[in-house]
Protein backbone atom coordinates (compact mmCIF):
# COMPACT_ATOMS: atom_id res chain seq x y z
CA UNK A 1 0.00 0.00 0.00
CA UNK A 2 1.48 3.53 -0.82
CA UNK A 3 2.00 6.41 1.70
CA UNK A 4 -1.30 8.11 0.39
CA UNK A 5 -3.57 5.04 0.09
CA UNK A 6 -2.30 4.26 4.09
CA UNK A 7 -2.94 8.03 5.47
CA UNK A 8 -6.43 7.75 3.63
CA UNK A 9 -7.32 5.13 5.64
CA UNK A 10 -5.57 6.79 8.92
CA UNK A 11 -7.69 9.95 7.96
CA UNK A 12 -10.73 8.30 7.99
CA UNK A 13 -9.77 5.92 10.97
CA UNK A 14 -8.77 8.16 13.56
CA UNK A 15 -10.01 11.43 12.19
CA UNK A 16 -12.65 11.77 14.40
CA UNK A 17 -10.89 10.82 17.47
CA UNK A 18 -8.06 12.91 17.17
CA UNK A 19 -9.85 16.19 16.48
CA UNK A 20 -11.65 15.24 19.80
CA UNK A 21 -8.81 14.78 21.40
CA UNK A 22 -6.91 18.02 20.16
CA UNK A 23 -10.10 20.03 20.96
CA UNK A 24 -10.18 18.48 24.44
CA UNK A 25 -6.50 20.22 25.07
CA UNK A 26 -6.78 23.35 22.77
CA UNK A 27 -10.78 24.07 23.97
CA UNK A 28 -10.35 25.45 20.07
CA UNK A 29 -11.78 23.77 17.46
CA UNK A 30 -10.60 25.70 14.58
CA UNK A 31 -7.35 25.27 15.89
CA UNK A 32 -7.52 21.61 16.65
CA UNK A 33 -8.88 20.78 12.65
CA UNK A 34 -5.82 22.78 11.74
CA UNK A 35 -2.93 21.98 13.52
CA UNK A 36 -4.35 17.93 12.61
CA UNK A 37 -4.47 18.55 9.06
CA UNK A 38 -0.38 20.30 9.23
CA UNK A 39 0.24 17.06 10.68
CA UNK A 40 -1.22 14.76 8.00
CA UNK A 41 1.13 17.17 5.83
CA UNK A 42 4.00 16.95 7.67
CA UNK A 43 3.09 12.81 7.75
CA UNK A 44 3.27 12.47 3.73
CA UNK A 45 6.83 13.56 3.75
CA UNK A 46 7.80 12.30 7.00
CA UNK A 47 6.46 8.54 6.32
CA UNK A 48 7.81 8.42 2.96
CA UNK A 49 11.09 9.09 4.01
CA UNK A 50 11.32 7.14 7.37
CA UNK A 51 8.28 4.30 7.27
CA UNK A 52 5.15 4.05 8.89
CA UNK A 53 5.71 5.14 12.58
CA UNK A 54 4.50 2.34 15.04
CA UNK A 55 1.44 4.18 16.62
CA UNK A 56 0.01 6.51 13.39
CA UNK A 57 -2.28 8.01 15.64
CA UNK A 58 -0.03 8.69 18.24
CA UNK A 59 2.52 10.25 15.74
CA UNK A 60 -0.26 12.28 13.98
CA UNK A 61 -1.44 13.40 17.87
CA UNK A 62 2.47 14.78 18.98
CA UNK A 63 2.97 16.13 15.42
CA UNK A 64 -0.77 18.40 15.68
CA UNK A 65 0.22 18.97 19.26
CA UNK A 66 3.45 20.63 18.38
CA UNK A 67 2.02 22.41 15.57
CA UNK A 68 -0.77 23.63 18.28
CA UNK A 69 1.82 24.53 20.61
CA UNK A 70 4.07 26.92 18.09
CA UNK A 71 1.00 28.53 16.75
CA UNK A 72 -0.57 29.35 20.02
CA UNK A 73 3.08 30.87 20.94
CA UNK A 74 3.39 32.98 18.12
CA UNK A 75 0.48 34.70 20.28
CA UNK A 76 1.69 36.15 23.28
CA UNK A 77 -1.50 36.41 25.08
CA UNK A 78 -1.98 32.25 25.00
CA UNK A 79 1.35 31.96 26.10
CA UNK A 80 0.16 29.82 29.07
CA UNK A 81 -1.64 28.08 27.28
CA UNK A 82 1.10 26.58 25.27
CA UNK A 83 2.40 25.72 28.07
CA UNK A 84 -0.15 23.59 28.94
CA UNK A 85 0.02 22.08 25.98
CA UNK A 86 3.55 21.64 26.40
CA UNK A 87 2.59 19.37 29.72
CA UNK A 88 0.75 17.61 27.34
CA UNK A 89 3.16 16.84 24.66
CA UNK A 90 4.93 14.79 27.27
CA UNK A 91 2.57 12.16 28.05
CA UNK A 92 2.11 10.40 24.33
CA UNK A 93 -1.13 9.17 23.58
CA UNK A 94 -0.80 5.94 25.29
CA UNK A 95 -2.66 2.50 24.59
CA UNK A 96 -4.87 3.35 27.42
CA UNK A 97 -6.11 6.61 26.04
CA UNK A 98 -7.96 4.62 23.48
CA UNK A 99 -10.61 3.52 25.93
CA UNK A 100 -11.59 7.04 26.27
CA UNK A 101 -11.80 8.02 23.13
CA UNK A 102 -15.32 6.99 22.35
CA UNK A 103 -15.76 9.57 25.41
CA UNK A 104 -13.96 11.96 23.67
CA UNK A 105 -15.96 11.74 20.27
CA UNK A 106 -19.28 12.39 22.34
CA UNK A 107 -18.37 15.56 24.36
CA UNK A 108 -17.40 16.56 20.69
CA UNK A 109 -20.67 15.69 20.02
CA UNK A 110 -22.23 17.67 23.21
CA UNK A 111 -19.96 20.53 22.10
CA UNK A 112 -21.66 20.95 18.41
CA UNK A 113 -24.82 20.40 19.97
CA UNK A 114 -24.61 23.45 22.58
CA UNK A 115 -27.63 24.99 23.44
CA UNK A 116 -25.65 28.37 22.96
CA UNK A 117 -25.91 27.94 18.89
CA UNK A 118 -28.24 27.91 16.52
CA UNK A 119 -30.27 25.04 15.36
CA UNK A 120 -28.98 25.51 11.85
CA UNK A 121 -25.38 26.23 13.26
CA UNK A 122 -25.67 22.90 15.61
CA UNK A 123 -26.95 20.55 12.41
CA UNK A 124 -23.41 22.29 10.63
CA UNK A 125 -20.84 22.17 13.20
CA UNK A 126 -22.12 18.35 13.90
CA UNK A 127 -22.03 17.62 9.82
CA UNK A 128 -18.67 19.40 8.92
CA UNK A 129 -16.26 18.47 12.01
CA UNK A 130 -18.22 14.72 13.43
CA UNK A 131 -19.69 13.78 9.86
CA UNK A 132 -16.81 15.00 7.80
CA UNK A 133 -19.29 16.01 5.15
CA UNK A 134 -18.14 18.96 2.92
CA UNK A 135 -19.32 22.63 3.00
CA UNK A 136 -20.39 22.01 -0.30
CA UNK A 137 -22.77 19.23 0.56
CA UNK A 138 -24.10 20.67 3.75
CA UNK A 139 -24.90 24.11 1.75
CA UNK A 140 -26.86 22.10 -0.83
CA UNK A 141 -29.30 20.45 1.93
CA UNK A 142 -29.54 23.86 3.39
CA UNK A 143 -29.88 25.36 -0.33
CA UNK A 144 -27.52 27.88 0.67
CA UNK A 145 -23.77 28.78 -0.53
CA UNK A 146 -20.45 27.10 0.53
CA UNK A 147 -19.42 30.38 1.66
CA UNK A 148 -22.52 31.22 3.98
CA UNK A 149 -22.12 27.55 5.35
CA UNK A 150 -18.10 29.06 6.27
CA UNK A 151 -19.33 31.85 7.89
CA UNK A 152 -21.71 29.78 9.73
CA UNK A 153 -19.16 27.86 11.09
CA UNK A 154 -16.49 30.13 11.53
CA UNK A 155 -19.19 32.24 13.80
CA UNK A 156 -19.95 29.04 16.00
CA UNK A 157 -16.83 27.72 16.48
CA UNK A 158 -15.73 31.83 17.56
CA UNK A 159 -18.72 31.74 19.56
CA UNK A 160 -17.71 28.33 21.38
CA UNK A 161 -14.35 29.70 21.33
CA UNK A 162 -15.26 32.63 23.52
CA UNK A 163 -16.78 31.07 26.02
CA UNK A 164 -14.07 28.46 26.49
CA UNK A 165 -16.96 25.39 25.35
CA UNK A 166 -14.77 22.64 25.08
CA UNK A 167 -16.07 18.61 24.16
CA UNK A 168 -16.84 17.99 27.74
CA UNK A 169 -19.68 15.65 28.23
CA UNK A 170 -22.22 17.96 30.43
CA UNK A 171 -24.14 17.29 33.55
CA UNK A 172 -26.86 14.60 32.81
CA UNK A 173 -29.57 17.10 33.20
CA UNK A 174 -28.62 18.97 30.26
CA UNK A 175 -28.64 15.72 27.74
CA UNK A 176 -32.29 15.33 26.94
CA UNK A 177 -32.26 18.89 24.52
CA UNK A 178 -28.96 18.20 23.20
CA UNK A 179 -29.77 14.55 22.50
CA UNK A 180 -32.01 15.72 20.04
CA UNK A 181 -30.00 17.96 18.42
CA UNK A 182 -27.33 14.79 18.42
CA UNK A 183 -29.88 11.97 17.25
CA UNK A 184 -30.80 14.02 14.11
CA UNK A 185 -27.30 15.21 13.11
CA UNK A 186 -25.87 11.13 13.02
CA UNK A 187 -29.23 10.32 10.94
CA UNK A 188 -28.22 13.16 8.68
CA UNK A 189 -24.51 11.59 8.23
CA UNK A 190 -26.17 8.65 7.49
CA UNK A 191 -28.43 9.29 4.99
CA UNK A 192 -25.44 11.51 3.28
CA UNK A 193 -23.87 8.38 2.89
CA UNK A 194 -27.47 6.16 1.64
CA UNK A 195 -28.52 8.89 -0.81
CA UNK A 196 -25.69 9.04 -2.52
CA UNK A 197 -26.56 5.59 -3.79
CA UNK A 198 -23.84 5.05 -6.60
CA UNK A 199 -21.42 6.78 -3.66
CA UNK A 200 -19.18 4.05 -3.03
CA UNK A 201 -16.40 3.35 -0.76
CA UNK A 202 -16.45 6.83 0.70
CA UNK A 203 -19.91 6.74 1.33
CA UNK A 204 -19.65 3.47 2.90
CA UNK A 205 -17.56 4.61 5.18
CA UNK A 206 -19.73 7.62 6.43
CA UNK A 207 -22.57 5.13 6.16
CA UNK A 208 -20.10 3.24 8.86
CA UNK A 209 -19.41 6.47 11.23
CA UNK A 210 -22.81 7.04 11.87
CA UNK A 211 -23.40 3.59 12.81
CA UNK A 212 -20.88 3.73 15.09
CA UNK A 213 -21.35 6.94 16.74
CA UNK A 214 -25.00 6.05 17.43
CA UNK A 215 -23.15 2.77 18.70
CA UNK A 216 -21.27 4.85 20.81
CA UNK A 217 -23.93 6.43 21.97
CA UNK A 218 -25.71 2.86 23.19
CA UNK A 219 -22.52 2.63 25.63
CA UNK A 220 -22.48 5.97 27.05
CA UNK A 221 -26.76 6.70 27.46
CA UNK A 222 -27.50 2.91 27.80
CA UNK A 223 -31.11 3.59 28.85
CA UNK A 224 -32.02 6.17 26.77
CA UNK A 225 -35.00 4.61 24.34
CA UNK A 226 -34.52 7.02 21.89
CA UNK A 227 -30.84 6.51 21.19
CA UNK A 228 -31.75 2.02 20.88
CA UNK A 229 -34.11 3.03 18.15
CA UNK A 230 -31.84 5.07 16.03
CA UNK A 231 -29.53 2.42 16.08
CA UNK A 232 -32.34 -0.02 15.31
CA UNK A 233 -33.45 1.59 12.34
CA UNK A 234 -29.70 2.44 11.29
CA UNK A 235 -28.95 -1.05 11.04
CA UNK A 236 -32.56 -1.73 9.37
CA UNK A 237 -31.13 0.73 6.44
CA UNK A 238 -27.93 -0.71 6.21
CA UNK A 239 -29.37 -4.16 6.14
CA UNK A 240 -31.36 -3.17 3.13
CA UNK A 241 -28.23 -1.02 1.38
CA UNK A 242 -27.13 -3.40 -1.19
CA UNK A 243 -30.97 -4.56 -2.40
CA UNK A 244 -31.68 -1.35 -3.43
CA UNK A 245 -29.57 -1.72 -6.22
CA UNK A 246 -30.09 -4.08 -9.03
CA UNK A 247 -26.49 -5.75 -11.54
CA UNK A 248 -26.91 -2.05 -13.57
CA UNK A 249 -26.78 0.09 -10.38
CA UNK A 250 -30.65 1.04 -11.14
CA UNK A 251 -32.57 1.79 -8.04
CA UNK A 252 -35.32 -0.86 -6.30
CA UNK A 253 -37.83 0.45 -4.51
CA UNK A 254 -38.57 -1.38 -1.48
CA UNK A 255 -41.77 -3.21 -2.15
CA UNK A 256 -39.94 -4.73 -5.03
CA UNK A 257 -36.39 -5.99 -3.40
CA UNK A 258 -35.43 -9.46 -2.76
CA UNK A 259 -36.01 -9.91 1.10
CA UNK A 260 -33.42 -12.85 0.80
CA UNK A 261 -30.67 -9.84 -0.64
CA UNK A 262 -30.74 -8.12 3.42
CA UNK A 263 -28.04 -8.57 5.23
CA UNK A 264 -29.10 -11.13 7.72
CA UNK A 265 -26.35 -9.84 10.07
CA UNK A 266 -27.44 -5.98 9.84
CA UNK A 267 -31.38 -7.29 10.70
CA UNK A 268 -30.15 -9.12 13.52
CA UNK A 269 -28.39 -6.10 15.21
CA UNK A 270 -31.23 -3.95 14.38
CA UNK A 271 -33.71 -6.67 16.26
CA UNK A 272 -31.70 -7.03 18.91
CA UNK A 273 -31.76 -2.81 19.48
CA UNK A 274 -35.63 -2.60 18.89
CA UNK A 275 -35.63 -5.24 22.25
CA UNK A 276 -33.08 -2.77 23.94
CA UNK A 277 -35.88 -0.24 23.13
CA UNK A 278 -38.76 -1.72 24.31
CA UNK A 279 -37.00 -2.59 27.43
CA UNK A 280 -36.26 1.04 27.97
CA UNK A 281 -39.54 2.33 27.13
CA UNK A 282 -41.12 0.12 29.51
CA UNK A 283 -38.58 1.20 32.20
CA UNK A 284 -39.17 5.10 31.20
CA UNK A 285 -42.38 4.78 30.99
CA UNK A 286 -42.56 7.74 27.93
CA UNK A 287 -44.55 7.76 24.93
CA UNK A 288 -42.68 6.90 21.64
CA UNK A 289 -40.76 9.26 20.24
CA UNK A 290 -40.27 9.68 16.79
CA UNK A 291 -37.00 7.24 16.15
CA UNK A 292 -38.52 4.00 18.20
CA UNK A 293 -42.23 4.71 15.75
CA UNK A 294 -39.84 4.54 12.87
CA UNK A 295 -37.73 1.37 13.86
CA UNK A 296 -41.05 -0.17 14.59
CA UNK A 297 -42.43 0.83 10.94
CA UNK A 298 -38.79 -0.80 10.13
CA UNK A 299 -39.33 -4.18 11.95
CA UNK A 300 -42.73 -4.24 10.49
CA UNK A 301 -41.94 -4.12 7.25
CA UNK A 302 -38.70 -6.04 7.35
CA UNK A 303 -40.39 -9.12 9.54
CA UNK A 304 -44.39 -9.65 8.42
CA UNK A 305 -45.85 -10.04 4.32
CA UNK A 306 -46.86 -7.70 2.86
CA UNK A 307 -50.78 -7.73 2.86
CA UNK A 308 -53.87 -5.69 3.93
CA UNK A 309 -53.14 -6.69 7.82
CA UNK A 310 -49.35 -5.25 7.55
CA UNK A 311 -50.66 -2.41 5.36
CA UNK A 312 -53.45 -1.65 8.26
CA UNK A 313 -50.77 -1.82 10.87
CA UNK A 314 -48.46 0.27 9.01
CA UNK A 315 -51.04 3.00 8.31
CA UNK A 316 -51.68 3.61 12.09
CA UNK A 317 -47.65 3.30 12.62
CA UNK A 318 -47.45 5.96 10.36
CA UNK A 319 -50.57 8.04 11.74
CA UNK A 320 -48.51 8.04 15.57
CA UNK A 321 -45.50 9.55 13.23
CA UNK A 322 -47.37 12.23 11.72
CA UNK A 323 -47.83 13.49 15.30
CA UNK A 324 -44.88 13.40 16.87
CA UNK A 325 -42.98 14.40 13.59
CA UNK A 326 -44.97 16.71 11.35
CA UNK A 327 -42.98 16.73 7.97
CA UNK A 328 -44.09 16.20 3.95
CA UNK A 329 -42.04 13.13 4.06
CA UNK A 330 -43.40 11.56 6.85
CA UNK A 331 -47.09 12.75 5.71
CA UNK A 332 -45.97 11.17 1.58
CA UNK A 333 -45.56 7.83 3.32
CA UNK A 334 -48.55 8.08 5.37
CA UNK A 335 -51.08 8.58 2.29
CA UNK A 336 -48.65 5.70 0.65
CA UNK A 337 -49.88 3.25 3.17
CA UNK A 338 -53.44 4.68 3.35
CA UNK A 339 -52.97 3.83 -0.92
CA UNK A 340 -52.27 -0.20 0.74
CA UNK A 341 -54.74 -0.24 3.58
CA UNK A 342 -57.65 1.30 1.88
CA UNK A 343 -56.99 2.28 -1.43
CA UNK A 344 -55.93 5.29 -4.27
CA UNK A 345 -58.57 7.65 -4.33
CA UNK A 346 -57.75 7.78 -0.64
CA UNK A 347 -54.44 8.26 -0.68
CA UNK A 348 -54.76 10.86 -3.45
CA UNK A 349 -57.21 12.81 -1.02
CA UNK A 350 -54.27 12.52 1.47
CA UNK A 351 -51.55 13.95 -0.87
CA UNK A 352 -54.03 16.66 -1.70
CA UNK A 353 -54.05 17.48 1.70
CA UNK A 354 -50.15 16.90 2.40
CA UNK A 355 -49.79 19.34 0.29
CA UNK A 356 -51.60 22.09 1.08
CA UNK A 357 -50.28 21.41 4.90
CA UNK A 358 -46.59 21.36 3.87
CA UNK A 359 -46.70 23.08 0.78
CA UNK A 360 -45.29 19.50 -0.58
CA UNK A 361 -45.75 20.27 -4.90
CA UNK A 362 -41.86 21.79 -5.01
CA UNK A 363 -40.95 18.40 -3.26
CA UNK A 364 -39.82 15.49 -5.71
CA UNK A 365 -41.20 12.49 -3.60
CA UNK A 366 -44.55 14.11 -3.39
CA UNK A 367 -44.89 13.68 -7.26
CA UNK A 368 -43.69 10.62 -7.16
CA UNK A 369 -46.43 9.47 -4.48
CA UNK A 370 -49.24 11.03 -6.49
CA UNK A 371 -47.92 9.30 -10.21
CA UNK A 372 -48.15 5.89 -7.85
CA UNK A 373 -51.51 6.58 -6.60
CA UNK A 374 -52.93 7.82 -10.39
CA UNK A 375 -51.25 4.87 -12.06
CA UNK A 376 -53.15 2.14 -9.75
CA UNK A 377 -56.44 4.48 -11.00
CA UNK A 378 -55.00 3.56 -14.73
CA UNK A 379 -54.92 7.49 -14.90
CA UNK A 380 -51.78 6.84 -16.90
CA UNK A 381 -51.45 10.88 -18.21
CA UNK A 382 -51.61 12.53 -14.92
CA UNK A 383 -49.17 10.02 -13.78
CA UNK A 384 -46.76 10.65 -16.59
CA UNK A 385 -47.09 14.53 -15.75
CA UNK A 386 -46.00 13.76 -12.38
CA UNK A 387 -43.04 11.68 -12.96
CA UNK A 388 -41.87 14.85 -15.69
CA UNK A 389 -42.40 16.90 -12.58
CA UNK A 390 -40.41 15.44 -10.35
CA UNK A 391 -37.96 15.07 -12.62
CA UNK A 392 -37.60 18.41 -12.83
CA UNK A 393 -36.70 18.46 -8.77
CA UNK A 394 -34.10 15.75 -8.48
CA UNK A 395 -30.58 15.57 -9.26
CA UNK A 396 -29.24 12.09 -8.13
CA UNK A 397 -28.00 9.82 -11.47
CA UNK A 398 -29.42 6.86 -9.96
CA UNK A 399 -33.01 8.63 -9.06
CA UNK A 400 -33.17 10.35 -12.29
CA UNK A 401 -32.50 6.99 -13.77
CA UNK A 402 -35.18 4.82 -11.91
CA UNK A 403 -37.89 8.42 -12.73
CA UNK A 404 -36.80 7.66 -16.30
CA UNK A 405 -37.47 3.56 -16.21
CA UNK A 406 -40.75 4.59 -14.76
CA UNK A 407 -41.84 7.08 -17.38
CA UNK A 408 -41.12 4.65 -20.05
CA UNK A 409 -42.98 1.67 -18.26
CA UNK A 410 -46.03 3.71 -18.03
CA UNK A 411 -45.29 5.19 -21.89
CA UNK A 412 -45.42 1.20 -22.97
CA UNK A 413 -48.60 0.19 -20.75
CA UNK B 1 -13.23 31.89 33.61
CA UNK B 2 -15.36 35.25 33.94
CA UNK B 3 -18.70 35.95 33.14
CA UNK B 4 -21.30 38.73 33.17
CA UNK B 5 -24.76 37.81 33.84
CA UNK B 6 -27.47 40.70 32.89
CA UNK B 7 -30.27 40.69 33.70
CA UNK B 8 -33.50 42.32 31.88
CA UNK B 9 -36.85 42.48 32.83
CA UNK B 10 -40.00 44.98 33.06
CA UNK B 11 -38.91 47.34 36.21
CA UNK B 12 -42.85 48.59 35.90
CA UNK B 13 -43.46 45.78 38.20
CA UNK B 14 -41.45 47.75 41.23
CA UNK B 15 -43.50 51.30 40.23
CA UNK B 16 -44.52 50.73 43.93
CA UNK B 17 -41.24 51.99 44.84
CA UNK B 18 -38.95 50.40 47.94
CA UNK B 19 -41.76 49.29 50.30
CA UNK B 20 -43.97 47.26 47.58
CA UNK B 21 -44.20 43.73 47.51
CA UNK B 22 -42.59 43.23 44.71
CA UNK B 23 -39.76 45.22 45.69
CA UNK B 24 -39.17 43.48 48.87
CA UNK B 25 -39.35 40.07 47.15
CA UNK B 26 -36.51 40.50 44.38
CA UNK B 27 -34.69 42.27 46.93
CA UNK B 28 -34.45 39.44 49.33
CA UNK B 29 -34.55 36.66 46.20
CA UNK B 30 -31.03 38.23 45.36
CA UNK B 31 -29.80 38.35 48.81
CA UNK B 32 -30.17 34.90 49.00
CA UNK B 33 -28.61 34.59 45.57
CA UNK B 34 -25.74 36.86 46.47
CA UNK B 35 -25.01 34.67 49.65
CA UNK B 36 -24.97 31.45 47.76
CA UNK B 37 -22.87 33.11 45.17
CA UNK B 38 -20.57 34.30 47.79
CA UNK B 39 -20.16 30.48 49.58
CA UNK B 40 -19.32 28.95 46.34
CA UNK B 41 -16.40 31.39 45.87
CA UNK B 42 -17.40 32.68 42.67
CA UNK B 43 -18.84 36.17 42.88
CA UNK B 44 -16.37 38.46 41.36
CA UNK B 45 -18.94 41.40 41.46
CA UNK B 46 -22.00 42.82 39.88
CA UNK B 47 -24.75 45.92 40.88
CA UNK B 48 -28.30 45.90 41.06
CA UNK B 49 -29.39 49.45 39.00
CA UNK B 50 -31.78 51.89 39.91
CA UNK B 51 -34.99 52.16 37.66
CA UNK B 52 -34.63 52.45 33.93
CA UNK B 53 -36.75 56.05 33.89
CA UNK B 54 -33.39 57.13 35.91
CA UNK B 55 -30.87 56.59 33.09
CA UNK B 56 -29.21 59.49 30.81
CA UNK B 57 -27.71 58.44 27.61
CA UNK B 58 -25.45 59.79 25.26
CA UNK B 59 -25.53 59.13 21.95
CA UNK B 60 -22.49 59.95 19.55
CA UNK B 61 -23.75 60.25 16.16
CA UNK B 62 -21.38 61.56 13.18
CA UNK B 63 -18.70 62.54 16.13
CA UNK B 64 -21.48 64.52 18.07
CA UNK B 65 -22.66 63.76 21.01
CA UNK B 66 -26.12 64.02 22.50
CA UNK B 67 -27.83 63.95 25.85
CA UNK B 68 -30.62 61.56 25.67
CA UNK B 69 -33.15 61.15 28.53
CA UNK B 70 -34.12 57.59 28.67
CA UNK B 71 -31.81 53.96 28.74
CA UNK B 72 -29.87 53.24 25.54
CA UNK B 73 -32.79 50.72 24.23
CA UNK B 74 -36.46 51.66 24.44
CA UNK B 75 -37.73 48.08 24.99
CA UNK B 76 -40.16 46.72 27.84
CA UNK B 77 -37.65 44.65 29.45
CA UNK B 78 -34.71 47.00 30.96
CA UNK B 79 -30.94 46.38 32.00
CA UNK B 80 -31.83 46.26 36.18
CA UNK B 81 -28.37 45.01 37.21
CA UNK B 82 -25.79 42.05 36.75
CA UNK B 83 -23.21 39.48 37.98
CA UNK B 84 -19.92 39.43 37.63
CA UNK B 85 -18.84 35.12 38.22
CA UNK B 86 -15.88 33.22 38.14
CA UNK B 87 -16.64 29.58 36.61
CA UNK B 88 -15.53 26.71 34.40
CA UNK B 89 -17.62 26.24 31.95
CA UNK B 90 -21.08 28.15 29.71
CA UNK B 91 -23.01 25.22 31.66
CA UNK B 92 -22.42 26.52 35.28
CA UNK B 93 -22.45 29.99 34.22
CA UNK B 94 -25.93 29.00 32.16
CA UNK B 95 -27.47 27.12 35.59
CA UNK B 96 -26.41 30.12 37.70
CA UNK B 97 -28.35 32.30 35.53
CA UNK B 98 -31.42 30.17 35.82
CA UNK B 99 -31.07 30.52 39.66
CA UNK B 100 -31.61 34.66 38.90
CA UNK B 101 -34.70 35.82 40.26
CA UNK B 102 -36.61 37.63 38.08
CA UNK B 103 -40.34 39.09 38.71
CA UNK B 104 -42.11 38.38 35.33
CA UNK B 105 -41.02 37.26 32.34
CA UNK B 106 -36.92 38.57 31.37
CA UNK B 107 -33.83 37.61 30.51
CA UNK B 108 -30.41 36.64 31.59
CA UNK B 109 -27.80 37.87 28.98
CA UNK B 110 -24.62 35.29 29.62
CA UNK B 111 -21.28 36.79 28.68
CA UNK B 112 -17.92 35.74 28.98
CA UNK B 113 -15.73 39.09 29.70
CA UNK B 114 -12.26 39.90 28.23
CA UNK B 115 -10.47 38.81 31.36
CA UNK B 116 -7.06 39.80 32.37
CA UNK B 117 -5.61 38.00 29.70
CA UNK B 118 -6.59 40.48 27.15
Amino acid sequence: MSIQKHLEAIWREYRLSLIAALTRIFRDLELAEDCLSDAFVSAQSDWAANGLPDRPDAWLYTAALRKGRDRLRKKARHATKSDEVNAHMLQTLSSTDKTKLPEARLGLFFMCAHPALSPEAQTALILFHMGGVSAERIAASFLTTPATIHQRLKRARDKLKANAVGPDIPDQNNWPDRLTVILAAIEIIYSQSYDEIGGGVESAALGQDALQLAATLTIILPDETEVHALCALLHFLEARRSARLDQDGMMIPLDRQDPTRWSAKHLKQAAQYVSQAARCMSTSKLAPGQYAIRAHIEATRSSKPAGRPRAVEMQGLYRALLEVNPSPVVGINYALTIKEAIGPTEALAELEAISQRFDASGFAPWHLACANCLEALDRKAEAIFHLNAAMQLINGRVERAFIASETQRLQQK
Amino acid sequence: MQFMLAIYEDDTHYAGGEDSEAWKAIIEAHTRLGEELAAAGIIRGGEGLQRADTATTVKRIGGKDMIHDGPFAETKEQLGGFYIIEVDTLDEAIAWAKKIPITGDGAVEVRPTLGPNM
